[in-house]
């Protein structure tokens, strides 16, 4: 009885819980977003009443929580977003990219594979980051993003190239840019064509163990690029992304007498000729003209750097349409950049056509292709205009009497109007950048899977040139010059790949892949020359030249056939183990040398998945060791064989053609410079994953590298190439993410990384010693700053000694080295490479209910560069030149940096040595996401606006613009700094 | 300039910056308060001297043509004087030109009082280099571009202000087309440096080129040498001061190919001239000279601290030649060297200043 009583009880309370629960519970609905305001299908949504849910394709939700309820929202990729329920008002969440990664999957050539599961040093940075970064040129993303890569910039001018170092300097000679693999094709041109807004990820490959898949074009690192396919979530959905960008000139450097202050320029004038030519020079004619003299009466001054320049205007948009079926999925995407640049008619113009195409047969049968058209178009601007504008003062006027643009604004000085020379020079590129591949894939057996891809590089460009009369160059007096250069590059890649992937007693994960490839490419090329143009005809009437010059082209090709095996095996999830073994066979090898086999080996331990680890501070702990060897095929295709060189011989009054041995000895011995590194790394994860990081450290030698070894001009040589150098790389790299704060309305998250390289030469001859003309020292970095230790200027007190050497107060002191007494080469020594000691990137990201608020921070500590820039306009003491308004010595006010103007000292090449450490605050973005009521109303799905301002602060003691161009060539790549203020929306219908 | 340059200028200009940019402005200059003392005070000099100076053909005169020229720049700073006060000068320097253009004129002036010194007696000979005024003409020989060792030798006073052109040359057998070709040596002054200049090749618009601060012993006698010698591994080129080591320099001058280049001695204009540049006359100096010495060796220290105080005969071995200026000559037009080879003129502004024991 009483039980009875007892479980009627139970059953009546039991009842009214449910009905009391019953009665709370509501429907709460939601949308999901990712951080740019793109709706996330497929999230995951539970309660703590463990009700769950997935998001649907336009990233909504419903779930029935009660008040008090916790709920949690998951995608891959993103932090985990908690929310408790207090109300049942719809939820607009947009969900950060997460420093969880875990799950996150990596491309490692040829596969992917989840982060956890990785033994090598790879990193990944993600549609978000890249199109976060708002950089034209997707390369520049990178730049303290991803630990142990250098990204160089070659200028700040629209269209510029850049190059990428992994982890340091290996080769002398050959190029030392990684491998850029594009949707599984090699490519040559970089990254450049591609725009952000089409790739979906972009993985580095920095450790020898990783890049040895990519075997003899591995040891530079690999870069993959995977654009964003047809892979994308069901149904149909359009996504538009656009922003517009003023962008105006930031740092200009400060001339003497600018911004309105020509007295300052006329004062720096007086004392330079009072130096250089006496007292009495102040009367000639040249010092000042009449029209010079009368604008200083007026205060008429030109302040020519910010005359030649200005704002200017840029837009880029890209719209994407994905969608899928059972069967098929789709994407196609469109996009348009237009970059002006800030000086002349500096412009880059860019369209871009995607397309991925994927029919699923069967559940064993697929068939796709993807592919990428870029066009592009790049207006260099007019050589010598910028610099001109540096060197014009401030007294010179653009204009004659007349109000027309004057040729020549100062008749003693060589240096013309750089508003004609912009008119009448031009510098322009068409290029165009296809990438296709076709697959078919079969799964043979559950687990084992035949893919088979055929894929198409093309890259074609024309550059040319137009050197009108009214030009620095011809002086207002010679016929103009066009100058044409045409180059088609193909490359065609078969892989055929075999992937069998299984998991055994839920204990042991074996994933085995192996490759047969074949490769070809082809590289073909002309240019002309045609001097004395009779009318304007820019470069496509080359044949109308009075005489045609510079004639050459160019045919040559390569191909490769390789073989790779990839096992990868866990147990547990917790014993890791990689290997892998690649044969290339290149023709660039003679007989004998073509075949080549990397290997390497990786394993790893996740210590976060033993018993005696778990439930401790350690969400995830994983040591990885490494060892790998990996080739540098980017040497030359014709270094084998010794070339016969054309010759011009006047024979009979007419040119006649002749050949004989150029001066290099080809060398069929050669084999690759062979990279092998040791790579120990640390991932880790702490305090619910709030802190995560990745610890790398490494130590890379480059064996068999190829030197043009000179010899006693045996048979005619003077030099031969052979494998015998070696160099070194060591270093460290950290990368850490943290979720500061993280409160139901609030969060704050900081990406932090950090890189430190020391590059070194461990022998050069075989022989022990350094190459002195080469300014090669063992046990250095391969380049060096290699000249006089600055000791400042001699002051008035140190008259005696100064003379000793035949110096003079406010002359440039450098070292006596030996004590010698005399300065000379002798006491020369390395002062630094031109390379950072180290540098970081600093990303804090806060978001408070609907708005975003992100600051990236990037430096580079240390480094010394030899800097034209610097050394034009602070060592030149032309009588008619302006030049950098910095400190200069004088009796009474005594600089330890600059010389006294007009003091030809000698020894000014230490003024170029010029220390390259920074830090910009690169990027600041405000970004607003659409509450979902509002995007109901207006027909989207997701939506979200953003205004950046892109490079507002630089700290740095560099005079010239932008220190991260230290050291560009002042004639042909001079350019001005970018800031820029972006106004963005990306929009999903 | 297209359109949208334009409407971005103009955002730009209104909304975002205002008047930082203004690159040009057309505000009248707060003018210095020029002091005209200076010219006042020449002018009144000037006119004394001129007032006062006996014009004539015989010792004791000035030249008439030194007179007119005097005249001149009299009415020169006159000019300058009326423009002056008319506000036509906006910064002190331009006063200041005219008062040293005066200053110049002066001292050019008084420099052509004639007082002629008997052939023989023993004198010091300063040339008027500046301004082109006056230089020794060595004639043109082959024999003077010197080969792959040479050594010259020779005695140099000089007074502050002693050259204003950018290069004070000093003693050259250098050819410079304006098209690449750089030929033959140059002793010269630049800024606060005594050099030497090298032509080197065979790839154009290549020089050797070192220098030290030059001696500011003002009015004493230095003995200055340069020495070339191409066989030598390193400090090719040397320059001695007074029997010291003024600099060394290793040859580092190499062609675009990397090659060492080698000096090129002057084929092309074979004239030696001292006081003012053969080929750029702009290139002028004035100071006095006692001994010019040419050599196709390469001389020691040892050798150049012997030759400070020895004489040389004519008939030494590798000397190519050499002059003393040390008496007034016979005829300036033609003063022969020691070797008995060569003549040497005197050509324009020049003066002998008789030895006082």
């Amino acid at each position: 009885m009483n039980k009875l009583i007892s479980s009627f009880i139970v059953a009546l309370m039991t009842g009214l819980c449910f009905f009391a629960s019953a009665q709370s519970q509501q429907a709460l609905r939601g949308t999901v977003t990712d951080e740019t305001g793109l709706p996330i299908s497929g999230a995951t949504v539970r309660a703590s009443n463990q009700q769950t849910t997935a998001t649907d394709e336009s990233g909504a939700f419903s779930i029935a929580v009660s008040t008090g309820d916790l709920l949690t929202i998951t995608f891959m990729g993103y932090d985990t977003y908690t929310h408790a329920v207090t109300s049942f008002d719809p939820l607009s969440v947009a969900l950060q990219p997460g420093s969880n990664m875990l799950e996150d999957v990596v491309v490692f050539g040829y596969g992917t594979v989840k982060k956890k599961d990785l033994t090598g040093a790879i990193q990944q940075v993600g549609s978000a980051d890249l199109v976060r970064a708002q950089a034209t040129n997707v390369t520049e993303a990178l730049n303290g993003r991803v630990s142990g890569v250098l990204v160089t910039k070659t200028n700040n001018r629209p269209g510029t190239d850049m190059s990428i170092q992994i982890r340091g300097t290996n080769s002398f000679n050959f190029s030392n840019e990684p491998l850029y693999v594009i949707d599984g094709i090699p490519s040559y041109s970089g990254m450049r064509h591609l725009n952000a807004a089409d790739i979906e990820t972009i993985d580095i490959l920095k450790d020898a163990s990783s890049s040895a898949i990519y075997g003899s074009r591995g040891a530079n690192g690999v870069v993959i690029i995977t654009t964003k396919a047809a892979n994308r979530a069901p149904g149909f959905q359009v996504e538009y992304s656009g922003n517009l960008s003023l962008k105006t000139p930031t740092r200009i450097p400060d001339m003497i007498g600018n911004l309105g202050n020509g007295l300052e320029y006329v004062d720096y004038k007086i004392a330079l000729w009072r130096a250089k030519y006496g007292e009495s020079s102040l009367g000639r004619t040249d010092f000042l003209t009449d029209d010079e003299k009368r604008r200083i009466k007026y205060g008429e001054y030109y302040d020519w750097l910010r005359e030649v320049s200005g704002p200017s205007m840029s837009h880029q948009h890209h719209v994407n349409a994905n969608g899928s079926t059972e069967k098929n999925s789709y994407a196609f995407g469109l996009g348009f950049n237009d970059d002006d640049g800030m000086v002349g008619n500096e412009n880059f113009r860019r369209y871009t056509f995607s397309l991925g195409l994927e029919h699923r047969a069967s559940d064993r049968f697929k068939v796709g292709m993807n592919s990428y058209l870029s066009l592009n178009k790049t207006n260099h601007g007019a050589d010598d205009a910028l610099l001109n504008a540096y060197f014009i003062p401030p007294v010179a006027s653009p204009y004659d009497y007349e109000g027309n643009y004057a040729f020549e604004v100062q008749p003693t000085s060589s240096k013309i109007n750089p508003f004609v020379q912009i008119e009448n020079n031009r510098k322009i590129t068409d290029a165009t950048y296809v990438n296709m591949a076709g697959f078919a894939s079969y799964k043979l057996i559950e687990g084992l899977i035949l893919k088979s891809q055929l894929a198409m590089q093309l890259d074609n460009d024309l550059y040319g040139e137009w050197i009108g009369t009214y030009t620095q160059g011809k002086q207002g007096v010679n016929a103009p010059d066009a100058f044409r250069r045409e180059s088609k590059n193909t490359n065609y890649v078969w892989d055929n790949t075999a992937t069998y992937d299984k998991w055994f007693n839920d204990r042991h994960h074996l994933n085995f892949i192996g490759l047969f490839s074949m490769q070809q490419e082809t590289h073909q090329g002309s240019q002309m020359r045609g001097i004395g143009m009779p009318f304007d005809s820019d470069w496509h009437a080359i044949e109308s030249a009075e005489e045609i010059t510079d004639v050459s082209s160019y045919y040559w090709e390569s191909s490769m056939l390789s073989y790779m095996g990839r096992l990868n095996y866990s147990f547990q999830d917790k014993y890791l183990v990689t290997l892998t073994g690649r044969a290339d066979g290149s023709s660039r090898l003679a007989r004998g040398n073509r075949w080549g086999f990397m290997p390497s080996a990786a394993v790893a331990w996740r210590l976060s998945e033993e018993t005696f680890m778990r439930g401790g501070l350690f969400n995830d702990l994983k040591l990885r060791l490494s060892w790998g060897k990996s080739g540098n095929n980017n040497i030359d295709y014709d270094v084998v064989f010794s070339r016969l060189d054309l010759s011009k011989y006047p024979i009979g009054g007419t040119g006649t053609n002749g050949y004989g041995l150029g001066g290099s000895k080809g060398n069929p011995d050669l084999r690759w410079e062979m990279t092998s590194e040791w790579n120990a790394g640390l991932d880790f994860a702490v305090w619910n994953n709030r802190l995560s990081g990745t610890v790398e450290v490494y130590d890379r030698t480059t064996d068999d590298l190829i030197f043009r070894q000179a010899v006693a001009g045996l048979n005619g040589y003077t030099s031969i190439l052979r494998n015998i150098g070696s160099t070194g790389n060591r270093g460290v790299e950290f990368g850490l993410n943290s979720t500061n704060i993280s409160r139901e309305r609030f969060q704050w998250k900081t990406n932090a990384v950090f890189s430190l390289n020391r590059n070194r030469i461990k022998e050069l001859y075989g022989t022990g010693a350094d190459d002195l003309a080469n300014r090669w020292f063992i046990g250095q970095p391969i380049r060096v700053i290699y000249d006089f230790e600055s000791l400042g200027i001699w002051q008035e007190e140190e008259i005696d000694e100064a003379r000793r050497y035949g110096q003079s107060p406010g002359h440039i002191k450098v070292k006596d080295q030996n004590d010698d007494g005399v300065l000379d080469e002798r006491d020369y020594l390395v002062l630094g490479t031109p390379s950072p000691s180290w540098t970081f990137g600093l990303t804090n990201s806060f978001s408070y209910r609907n708005w975003d608020l992100s600051v990236f921070v990037y430096g580079r500590i240390g480094g010394l560069y030899n800097d034209d820039f610097t050394y034009m306009f602070t060592a030149w003491d032309n009588e008619h030149w302006n030049k950098l308004d910095v400190h200069y010595w004088t009796p009474e006010n005594r600089s330890n940096e600059y010389p006294q103007i007009g003091a030809q000292s000698y020894h000014t090449q230490v003024l170029a040595k010029v220390p390259g450490t920074f830090v910009k605050i690169q990027n600041v973005t405000l970004g607003y996401t659409l509450p979902q009521h509002i995007l109901t109303r207006i027909g989207g799905r997701g939506a979200r606006v953003f205004a950046t301002a892109l490079n507002p602060f630089t700290f740095t003691d560099y005079k010239g613009p932008d220190p991260e161009t230290i050291g560009e060539n002042v004639y042909t790549q001079l350019s001005l700094f970018p800031m820029s203020f972006n106004l963005g929306v990306n929009f999903t219908f | 300039m297209s359109v949208r340059k334009q409407l971005t200028r103009w955002l730009f200009l209104v909304g975002i910056v205002g008047g930082v940019f203004n690159g040009c402005s057309e505000k009248p200059q707060q003018v210095v308060e020029l002091d005209l003392s200076c010219l006042m005070t020449h002018l009144d000099s000037m006119q004394s001297i001129i007032d006062t100076a006996k014009i004539g053909a015989v010792d004791g005169t000035f030249p008439q043509e030194s007179a007119d020229e005097f005249q001149s720049a009299i009415d020169e700073l006159r000019t300058g004087i009326s423009k002056a006060k008319a506000g036509y000068f906006v910064l002190p320097f331009e006063t200041e030109a005219y008062c040293i253009a005066a200053s110049k004129a002066i001292s050019t002036f008084m420099n052509a009082y004639q007082t002629t010194l008997a052939p023989g007696t023993p004198a010091e000979l300063q040339v008027f280099g500046i301004d082109g005024r006056g230089y020794i003409d060595f004639g043109e020989s082959p024999a003077y571009g010197g080969s792959n060792r040479f050594t010259v030798e020779a005695w140099l006073k000089y007074d502050p202000g002693f050259f204003e052109f950018a290069i004070g040359d000093f003693i050259a057998t250098f050819s410079h087309d304006g098209n690449g070709i750089k030929q033959g040596w140059m002793l010269n002054f630049m800024g606060s440096n005594l050099r030497t200049t090298l032509g080197m090749g065979p790839q154009q618009d290549r020089v050797l080129e070192w220098g030290a601060a030059f001696p500011t012993n003002y009015g004493q006698w230095n003995h200055i040498v340069a020495v070339y010698d191409e066989s030598l591994s390193a400090d090719q080129l040397k320059m001695y001061v007074n029997g010291e080591v003024f600099f060394t320099k290793t040859n580092d001058i190499r062609d675009d190919a990397g090659i060492l280049q080698k000096y090129q001695p002057n084929t092309r204009n074979l004239k030696m001239w001292a006081f003012i540049e053969p080929e750029d006359n702009n290139r002028s100096m004035t100071g006095y000279i006692r001994k010019f010495r040419l050599w196709d060796t390469a001389k020691s220290q040892d050798d150049i601290k012997s030759l400070m105080t020895s004489e040389v005969s004519g008939s030494e071995s590798n000397l190519i030649c050499a002059w003393d200026f040390t008496e007034v000559p016979d005829n300036p037009e033609h003063i022969a060297d020691k070797t008995g080879k060569f003549s040497a003129k005197i050509v324009g502004q020049h003066k002998w200043h008789k030895l006082i024991n």
